[in-house]
């Protein structure tokens, strides 16, 4: 038990010595720099998702638009009825849509975290 | 002192931030090294724990003391370093039969002691070292190293007990064959 008791102070005593300093003195100010861009980067970020939510909305107004607008008119393009090609239109618009939002969300929620 | 930085960075003042490199660098260091064992390494992996302590400060709930929570980032981002790097190292290890050498250690110069301690922790695995480390020099208890590191107390404990019998047998090692002279 007292060996145990000195074997411990020991190291103890000797563990006082492992402390490190960082060796390298410009380490705060380089450290500060990438903080700083890391701000900058996460701004940049933020903007570009709003945007992109802004364009999120153009699209699904215009998409909204164009696909109603196809089935009220009464065209053909290549001997096939525009009414017939809307449906196509917008599956192919849902589906874009769809992905996007998921996207965005995905974005917009891992941004907030 | 770190709640009310932590809320000054929170605002925005990104500059409050320095507070936190300033007062935990050298301790960010020492605890990177003991498991990286390379200086340039334990140097990225602290700026690489800094990033992400700046990263995620809002998700800090402050349930555990912001030491805790910093101090298991830059453990867990040092343990990531040297599993990507998949570099075999090949650590001291089982010298129980030898003596401890208090007396003999006493004699040496400050310079000398230091040198020789950090010499003999960067033998020590990673774990016995940075146990030991944090036991003794940052006198922590098993409970926060288990917090700190999500290794278990008993194990704690069964490092702590490897990593002093190895540390001790490093020691009296290395000053049988580098310091006997002196």
């Amino acid at each position: 038990m007292e060996n145990l008791k000195k074997e411990d102070r020991f190291i103890k005593d000797m563990m006082r010595h492992s402390a490190f300093k960082m060796p390298f003195e410009d380490f705060e100010d380089r450290m500060m720099d990438k903080i700083y861009e890391e701000k900058q980067q996460k701004t940049s970020v933020q903007k570009s998702t709003r945007i992109a939510w802004v364009f999120f909305f153009l699209g699904l107004f215009f998409g909204l638009l164009i696909t109603s607008l196809t089935s009220t008119m009464d065209y053909q393009l290549i001997g096939i009825p525009l009414k017939k090609l809307a449906y196509l239109l917008q599956i192919g618009i849902a589906l874009v849509l769809l992905f996007q939002l998921d996207w965005l969300l995905n974005l917009t929620l891992r941004k907030k975290d | 002192m770190d709640d009310l930085y932590i809320k000054k960075v929170l605002n925005g003042d990104t500059e409050g931030f320095r507070y936190f490199i300033t007062n935990y660098k050298d301790l960010a260091f020492t605890v990177a090294i003991s498991i990286v064992k390379d200086e340039f390494w334990a140097e990225e992996v602290v700026q690489e724990s800094f990033i992400k302590v700046f990263r995620n400060l809002k998700s800090f709930k402050g349930r555990s003391s912001f030491i805790t929570w910093f101090y298991r980032i830059v453990i867990n981002e040092a343990f990531q370093r040297i599993r990507n790097e998949k570099k075999e190292h090949f650590y001291t290890d089982n010298f129980f039969d030898q003596e401890p050498t208090e007396e003999s250690f006493v004699g040496l110069s400050a310079e000398e002691q230091i040198a020789l301690v950090q010499e003999s922790l960067k033998r020590l695995s990673p774990k016995e070292s940075l146990v030991l480390r944090l036991f003794y020099l940052e006198e922590q208890d098993a409970k926060t190293v288990s917090e700190e590191t999500g290794w278990s107390e008993s194990n704690i404990r069964v490092i702590l007990h490897r990593g002093r019998k190895n540390m001790l047998a490093i020691v009296e090692q290395l000053m049988q064959n580098e310091y006997k002279a002196t």
